[in-house]
């Protein structure tokens, strides 16, 4: 799980991009966690393979209201997902990832969609008494 | 006797779509056989006793779409006779085995009834498990709802076209399957998020459930999660009650975990020698075949020290259990009544398959307590939505709150390190789906390009599953559902691949079509985005 230091101002965009080419996604999964996964186009791929930019990308998560930082974690341009932890539940975050030129500059590469975090609840643990904790035993 | 609340129970069916019409080896279809014998027949069966006896069983039944589908599925009808056969073969040497075993013996014809009650019920129906259903609804003795098309989780589905293609193909599967429009949703694991309504609201769903906490901390809800909500646009929420979750629910303190109970997890697929069972095994060495004679004895008594079952005894806590629970609810509703000055309602959700499968007194537990409330005249009653939402005045307006009934009451089993490859992957069909249905949505297109379209669509329907991801995130049938999700996706990009080269390959389309031949009259169009819909 990274670890979210604050970032740059940056702006980003409801629609998703086309995953085909360029793309940066992102889900809520609990209210500490969101799941971001990216793609890269083949010529940015070959960018980051020669050394164009850094092994290591940046990802900056905003809040989505004011577009202000919410924090920034880096991973390498290939792992291709992370799991982030904002710092506040029930905001609606976007999130933008960067390159690393050699000159140490930051390349804006791609923006996210939006997500809302949702609101922890004490009630949330009531939630176990599903079929999961049916199905978790093994067999012998 | 008037009431001063209610209660509504709502079973949720369901089963992933596996049909596998060229072989007899993959085990995972007995998922189906097993859920049809143990779950789903006994209890049409309660149903039909009930209603025969003048008392309406007002249970709410939501039946996935790709178990309905599996339900009408005429190759796996035949194999489920098949396999029932099978287990009547097996008990009738198991009658010899155990002739001088009274302990087990009376347990082994217990299972005879259990299977030649199923063959009956089948036969009565011509295989077709739905017509009993649909007759029990038609008389108003239930209600059936509907899911997701494929069971999907819809909050974590990237594209809003899969939202509106995952609702709208589930309300026609359900008007094919039962001639009406579908009122109510059950979404999948109670997977909640506000971005849902409007594609509830344009499929035509009148209401929803969701688990407690999405309404619990929502705006101020008025009473709880005992009535019903409205969000802003209009569909009605139902929200779980922990409390009678708890009770039911729980295998550690819950009913299901009684010593009296049948023991799940020791099964004759273990304890019997294998050169015995070999010809009910198939190739796969040992495995549980639903033949089990011990019960739960204790929470810590291991597998191997439980002693054997005895359904008179297990019948007797049956009818404790339904007392117990019902004197429960009776007195949360005087408790609610009194405090809140409300008739609430109390709602119950349960996987339909807790209910014979897993507890496999549940259906007679379920009898027991629809009976006692008849014959003792308590003041409860159940209620259906459709009834409740009829009967009840203007509800508040809110919306409820990101959630699901998971572990955790989030999103984690399904999103985690074990199964989170599944959703670039999805991401890019669905992508490439809603691309080529609004390319190709407006043209008149030969009817091989059709058929691709439109098997794809069933192909990327299937990939959002959410069961494959469940599967991996609990270790088991994980190398099944890893491949379901990655030929599913990889039979999507084949099919709309060949579209764009205009070189459709009849064969292979002809062999999935009868393989993943679920939603026999799917549109691909339905995955264009709205404007184009």
């Amino acid at each position: 799980m990274g670890e979210l230091t604050t970032g740059a101002v940056e702006t980003g965009q409801e629609k998703l991009k086309s995953l085909e080419t360029d793309s940066l996604v992102m889900l809520a999964r609990n209210p500490a966690s969101v799941f971001v996964f990216w793609q890269f186009n083949p010529h940015k791929a070959a960018a980051f393979r020669d050394g164009s930019y850094a092994p290591e990308i940046k990802i900056r998560l905003f809040y989505a209201e004011d577009k202000t930082p919410a924090g920034e974690a880096a991973f390498a341009w290939d792992s291709l997902k992370a799991y982030l932890k904002p710092p506040l539940e029930g905001r609606v975050y976007f999130a933008a990832l960067y390159g690393v030129k050699p000159d140490g500059a930051c390349e804006k590469l791609l923006d996210s969609n939006s997500v809302t975090l949702p609101v922890s609840s004490p009630l949330a643990a009531g939630s176990t008494y599903s079929s999961a904790e049916f199905m978790k035993k093994a067999l012998p | 006797m008037s009431s001063k609340g209610s209660m509504m129970l709502v079973l949720h069916a369901h089963l992933p779509y596996i049909n596998h019409p060229q072989s007899s080896q993959y085990l995972e279809e007995n998922w189906f056989f097993e859920a049809v014998a143990e779950t789903y027949i006994p209890l049409i069966s309660v149903f039909e006793r009930l209603v025969a006896d003048g008392i309406r069983p007002g249970v709410t039944l939501s039946i996935s779409p790709t178990l309905g589908a599996m339900l009408e599925n005429e190759a796996l009808e035949k194999k489920l006779g098949e396999y029932l056969e099978s287990r009547l073969e097996l008990l009738e040497r198991e009658l010899e085995r155990t002739a001088s075993e009274p302990a087990f013996h009376k347990t082994v014809k217990l299972y005879q009834k259990l299977y030649s009650d199923a063959a009956a019920v089948l036969h009565k129906y011509s295989g077709d498990l739905i017509t009993p259903l649909k007759a029990l609804q038609h008389a108003g003795q239930i209600e059936i709802i509907t899911s997701s098309a494929t069971h999907a989780i819809l909050p974590l589905l990237t594209h809003p076209e899969a939202l509106r293609a995952q609702m709208s193909v589930a309300a026609d599967d359900y008007f094919e399957r039962f001639n009406r429009k579908p009122a109510g949703f059950w979404l999948p694991e109670c997977a909640y998020s506000p971005g849902l309504n409007p594609y509830l609201k344009l499929s035509g769903f009148k209401y929803i459930f969701t688990e407690a906490h999405a309404v619990e901390f929502s705006d101020s809800p008025r009473n709880g999660v005992y009535s019903a909500y409205r969000t802003p646009n209009g569909v009605s929420v139902f929200s779980r009650d922990a409390q009678s979750s708890r009770e039911v629910w729980s295998s550690k303190f819950g009913y299901p975990g009684a010593s009296a109970y049948r023991e799940f997890y020791r099964d004759l697929g273990y304890d019997a020698d294998e050169q015995y069972l070999k010809p009910y095994l198939g190739d796969g060495g040992r495995r549980p075949i639903g033949l089990k004679y011990y019960k739960i004895t204790g929470g810590n008594v291991p597998l191997n020290q439980k002693l054997p079952y005895d359904p008179d005894e297990a019948m007797a806590t049956v009818e404790r259990q339904a007392e117990d629970f019902l004197s429960k609810r009776l007195a949360q509703i005087d408790g609610l009544y009194a405090s809140k000055g409300i008739r609430p309602v109390i709602v119950g959700c349960y996987d339909a398959e807790l209910f014979g499968h897993w507890w496999f007194e549940g259906p007679a537990f379920l009898e027991s307590m629809l009976r006692r409330i008849r014959s003792e005249r308590l003041p409860l009653q159940f209620v259906t939505p459709s009834e409740y939402i009829n009967s009840c005045s203007e509800p508040q307006e809110l919306t409820p709150q990101i959630s699901s009934w998971g572990e955790n009451g989030y999103f984690d089993p399904w999103l985690n390190e074990t199964n989170d490859f599944i959703y670039p992957l999805v991401a890019v069909v669905t992508e490439r789906m809603v691309n080529a249905a609004n390319r190709f949505c407006s043209q008149d297109l030969p009817r091989p390009v059709e058929r691709a379209l439109n098997q794809a669509a069933r192909e990327v329907l299937l990939a959002q599953s959410s069961d494959w991801a469940f599967l991996l995130y609990i270790g088991s049938h994980g190398g099944y559902a890893k491949s379901r999700i990655e030929s599913h996706a990889a039979n999507a990009r084949r099919l709309l691949g060949e579209v764009l080269e205009k070189k459709v390959d009849e064969t292979n389309l002809r062999e999935l079509e009868t393989k993943n031949n679920i939603f026999a009259r799917l549109d691909f169009r339905v995955f264009s985005s709205v404007s184009k819909f």
